[in-house]
């Protein structure tokens, strides 16, 4: 295949990623009108573990509930918390990238050994300790998965930043009497946008993996409240005789992650004219 | 009167992988209201890094002004003793910059407007329309055929003696009264560089502003300059009216700079190009720095370093008297 075959294939996919997202995310946010059944009412009486069917299209579990409700219910809580983490941990890491690539001298030694012992840790780990410590909460998980996320971004910024700032135009801009801050936020930062795009598409999807891990672990989004990860755990015992229980939200947590995933790839490879696919 | 600016015993040194590279040593240069100097030599003889110290722009980490002093203006402000936060009232607005790669010295994700317009922001507080309208008047001044649609444009889309122009009209915006010029024309082909020179003449005649003009070409420098100071491996070996100096230059150095430019007509065979490389600063002994490379060294040139002495003609030359006026060996 010649390599405008591949790059078209390859935006296509993208594209494609991002039509998905975009679906996902308005079936999530109308999920009232277009789900037929309250998502945490239970059917007790003859309602559970129903196979899928033309009035529950994915089944229902052992409570009766129906799993296409709770699947476009539980999307709202995963796209929520992996969409502010994300824009958390992006903007905190680009702030620190940004100072300690500028500045340089001690701050930059202090932050970025900060983000090594930060790196160094597995990151789940470190979140289930957090989250055991306080009394779970969808802020609380937003914030925590904020502020264990954004050393990735860190790097990237301050690798951009370092090359950015020994440019001509940050000099002819100090020699034009702009100060410091004006240079960073306006003249640095604009020109590290793309990696930062990225960076922040890539990292939602990896944050609505590990909420679901989380949430399976029954560390994260608590019950009654719809969670792929919490959707997954229930079903886990009844694989066996209710395989749609599990298999739904598993297929929802890896379509939403690989169209994250496929987006950000495209935007990387846009933004990077050295790429070649 | 006091000159406009004055640099007195001016050294700065910078900081190598644990060596100390002395790349300015005493230079004393001054520039006059309205005068246009021009500061020649080989790359790395210290010319940018002299300009640099002026707006204090040296890189923070390596680079360090060891002793001298900048006076600058009617009262004669020492820059080098001045905070920060007065330095950038300066930069931009009384003294401004013009750097040599017009195609990276403006900010590629910006369109020209919101730079330009900036300048007027930071130093005038104008903002929207004042700032708008001044910036057309400014683009057109350089020279800009459509300075609306320049306006809009981002750097990518012009070419390099349009942005070149957009540069020198930031830095004219807020009417400097020196201008700094660092090889100007260099990164532009032969055409484009009249044009703007005859720009840059034109605009330092009409604002009665100071030029100081860097640059390794002495065509260039002969047809804008009033007076001329030659620099070599961080010292100034030369220095006097443009009439004199490019025209009987004293110094070995000046003279072989002056053989090293190519002659119209003679299909490049009158450049006699000069042997050898500028010294790196560390070994900086008692012996004339250019020695090792002058055609008419003698043994005393090796045992002490010359000073500075009044040549012929005006001005200053750094040569042992014999050398200084052609006597052969």
């Amino acid at each position: 295949m010649s390599r405008a075959t591949v790059n078209f294939a390859h935006s296509r996919l993208a594209a494609a990623g991002g039509i998905a997202i975009l679906l996902l995310v308005l079936a999530s946010l109308f999920a009232p009108l277009l789900t037929p059944h309250d998502p945490d009412r239970q059917h007790l009486d003859g309602g559970i573990y129903l196979p899928p069917s033309v009035d529950h299209p994915l089944g229902t579990d052992k409570f009766g509930r129906d799993i296409f409700s709770r699947i476009l219910y539980g999307g709202r809580v995963s796209l929520a918390i992996g969409f502010f983490a994300a824009a958390m941990s992006v903007t905190l890491g680009t702030l620190a990238g940004a100072t300690a690539g500028y500045f340089r001298g001690v701050g930059e030694g202090v932050i970025m050994r900060v983000v090594d012992v930060l790196l160094a840790f597995p990151r789940l780990i470190l979140l289930l300790a957090l989250v055991a410590l306080f009394h779970p909460s969808l802020v609380l998980l937003v914030v925590v998965l904020g502020l264990t996320g954004w050393m990735g971004t860190a790097r990237i910024v301050r690798g951009e930043v370092l090359s950015l700032r020994e440019r001509e135009f940050i000099l002819a801009g100090r020699a034009l009497g702009f100060r410091a801050p004006r240079i960073l936020f306006r003249h640095i930062l604009p020109n590290v946008l793309g990696p930062v795009i990225v960076a922040a598409t890539l990292s939602i999807g990896n944050t609505i993996l590990i909420e679901a891990s989380l949430s399976f672990l029954g560390l994260g989004v608590q019950p009654p409240m719809a969670s792929w990860g919490s959707m997954i755990n229930d079903g886990k015992e009844a694989l066996t005789h209710a395989w749609w229980i599990a298999t739904f939200p598993g297929l929802a947590v890896l379509v939403t992650v690989s169209c994250f995933n496929l987006v950000g790839d495209g935007m990387r490879d846009a933004f990077d004219p050295r790429f070649e696919p | 009167m006091p000159p406009l600016l004055d640099i007195e015993d001016l050294e700065v040194s910078f900081d190598v992988r644990g060596e100390t590279i002395h790349a300015v040593d005493t230079v004393s240069l001054t520039v006059g209201e309205g005068e246009v100097v021009g500061l020649v030599g080989e790359s790395g003889c210290g010319k940018s890094v002299t300009t640099l110290s002026v707006l204090r722009l040296l890189p923070r980490r390596t680079g360090r002004i060891t002793g001298g002093a900048i006076r600058f203006g009617d009262d004669g402000i020492d820059l080098l003793a001045l905070p920060e936060k007065e330095m950038n009232r300066i930069r931009g607005a009384k003294i401004s910059m013009v750097f040599q790669e017009p195609m990276t010295a403006l900010n590629p994700v910006l369109t020209c407007a919101s730079q330009l317009d900036e300048v007027y922001r930071l130093h005038r507080g104008w903002k929207g329309a004042t700032a708008r309208a001044a910036s057309i008047d400014l683009l057109a001044e350089v020279g800009i055929a459509d300075p609306v649609a320049t306006r809009r444009s981002y750097p990518h889309q012009l070419s390099g003696g349009m942005r070149q122009r957009v540069l020198l009209a930031m830095a004219l915006a807020c009417r400097p009264r020196l201008l700094i010029a660092d090889e100007p024309t260099t990164a532009l082909d032969a055409t484009i560089q009249a044009r703007i020179l005859s720009l840059l003449s034109d605009v330092q005649r009409r604002h009665r502003m100071a030029l100081l003009l860097i640059s390794h070409d002495l065509g260039v420098v002969g047809a804008l300059a009033d007076r001329v100071a030659v620099m070599y491996a961080g010292e100034i070996v030369e220095e006097g009216p443009v009439s004199d100096v490019l025209v009987t230059p004293r110094h070995p150095y000046t003279r072989a700079l002056l053989r090293a430019l190519p002659v119209p007509g003679a299909g490049g065979g009158g450049m006699e190009p000069i042997e050898g490389n500028v010294p790196d600063g560390k070994a900086a002994g008692a012996m004339c720095r250019f020695a090792p490379r002058c055609t008419v060294a003698r043994s005393e040139c090796f045992r002490g370093h010359p000073v500075l002495l009044g040549r012929p003609g005006g001005g200053l030359c750094r040569c042992i008297p014999g050398v200084m006026n052609g006597d052969r060996r």
